[in-house]
């Protein structure tokens, strides 16, 4: 009764329009229907089991028993492993991994400074040549030859002079007056010094 | 005597192979016209009703062996009734589309040849709108409406849980109610 009175007003608060309908059973049932089906559905089930039995008598005499064994407690103590019994251990520092990416990072590293050495050059030769052709003009450069020419002449030329125009300002009286002006002791000692090098130069 | 047996005593009394047929009947008198009313609610008309009822206490002779106690054998006829009921239906839906009939044996049809079918009373107008619905909804509204079953007992039979049964017939009494309305 008390189920009855939830349901009913559960109904209603969803739809009291179809709270309202009807109850009764429309369908019909032939005369004695339920009085026969409990004695035509043994009828099947007898039909059933002879059938059984003319196919194969043996299986029809067996038992229908399990003739399997749990251990005790088994089933009631079932639990179904959501997580592996031994997970799999994952290694934080890998040597192996480590001396390989080592290797690879020389490697990488001498490639690289070969590399870097090679294209520098490269380039050093290539910006020199551009910047000659690009801003020296033939006029120029036959301006510089003549120049540089000139400069290698003087630079050729003058000591020489340089020696000879020394040569000439100095006279005899000078030079012995300023050999008179060193004492005889330094000039022996230089004596024997220029000739004992002369002698390891000769030896 | 046996009548005023409960049902585990019968269940014993079976497993135990001691007057089956005896027992049997007695289960199937029992409940008989419970089962016949949640199978014809669902295929609509007597001779289809009556095949699968058939059916029914067939498998439950067949696997009463093995029934377990500690479930309702209420329940468990129940559950055998409902998953017959749609296994004939679908099976129907089947032929009709593999013979190309245009499926003039649907269950609207089957309900205008009932015999004292009247499309403008609403009780019958009540069994129109509810063979319009999916059948899980049908099976839901039925059990609830008819049987007047609580949700917990019908999560048992239909291995569905609470609050998508309480979803299933809040869905069903919309749609008959606006089916109601339309016609």
């Amino acid at each position: 009764m008390k189920d009855h009175q939830h349901i009913l007003s559960e109904l209603s608060s969803i739809s009291p329009l179809v709270a309202d309908l009807p109850r009764n059973n429309p369908f019909e049932v032939p005369e004695g229907y339920f009085q026969q089906i409990s004695a035509n559905i043994l009828l099947q089930i007898q039909a059933q089991e002879i059938e059984k039995e003319e196919l194969s008598p043996f299986l029809q005499s067996l038992k229908k028993e399990n003739p399997y064994s749990v251990p005790p407690d088994y089933l009631q103590q079932f639990k179904v492993e959501t997580r592996p019994k031994h997970s799999k251990v994952v290694r934080l520092f890998n040597l192996k991994a480590v001396l390989k990416y080592e290797a690879a990072a020389a490697v990488i590293g001498i490639i690289a400074t070969f590399a870097t050495l090679f294209f520098s050059s490269e380039k050093q030769v290539t910006i020199a040549k551009s910047t000659d052709e690009v801003a020296i003009s033939a006029d120029g450069y036959a301006l510089f030859l003549n120049e540089t020419a000139s400069i290698e002449e003087n630079h050729d030329e003058a000591p020489m002079e340089d020696a000879q125009s020394l040569l000439v300002q100095m006279d005899a009286n000078t030079v012995t007056q300023i050999l008179s002006e060193i004492p005889e002791n330094e000039i022996s000692n230089y004596i024997d010094l220029t000739f004992s090098e002369d002698l390891n130069l000769m030896n | 005597m046996l009548n005023d047996f409960n049902d585990i005593e019968l269940v014993r009394l079976f497993k135990e192979d001691k007057n089956r047929d005896q027992v049997f009947t007695i289960i199937v008198k029992r409940y008989q016209e419970r089962i016949y009313w949640q199978i014809r609610r669902l295929v609509v008309s007597h001779t289809d009703a009556d095949d699968v009822m058939q059916n029914v206490f067939i498998k439950a002779w067949n696997g009463l062996d093995q029934f377990r106690e500690d479930a309702k054998l209420f329940t468990w006829l129940y559950r055998i009734a409902t998953n017959e009921s749609l296994t004939f239906l679908e099976q129907s839906k089947k032929k009709s589309s593999l013979s190309f009939d245009d499926m003039s044996e649907t269950l609207s049809d089957k309900l205008h040849s009932e015999t004292d079918f009247d499309e403008k009373k609403a009780v019958w107008k009540l069994q129109l709108a509810i063979q319009q619905l999916p059948e899980k909804q049908r099976v839901v509204f039925n059990l609830r409406y008819y049987e007047e079953m609580p949700y917990e007992e019908m999560s048992e039979i239909l291995e569905t849980s609470v609050g998508a049964l309480k979803a299933s017939y809040h869905h069903a009494v919309k749609k008959i109610e606006e089916y109601i309305l339309n016609h």
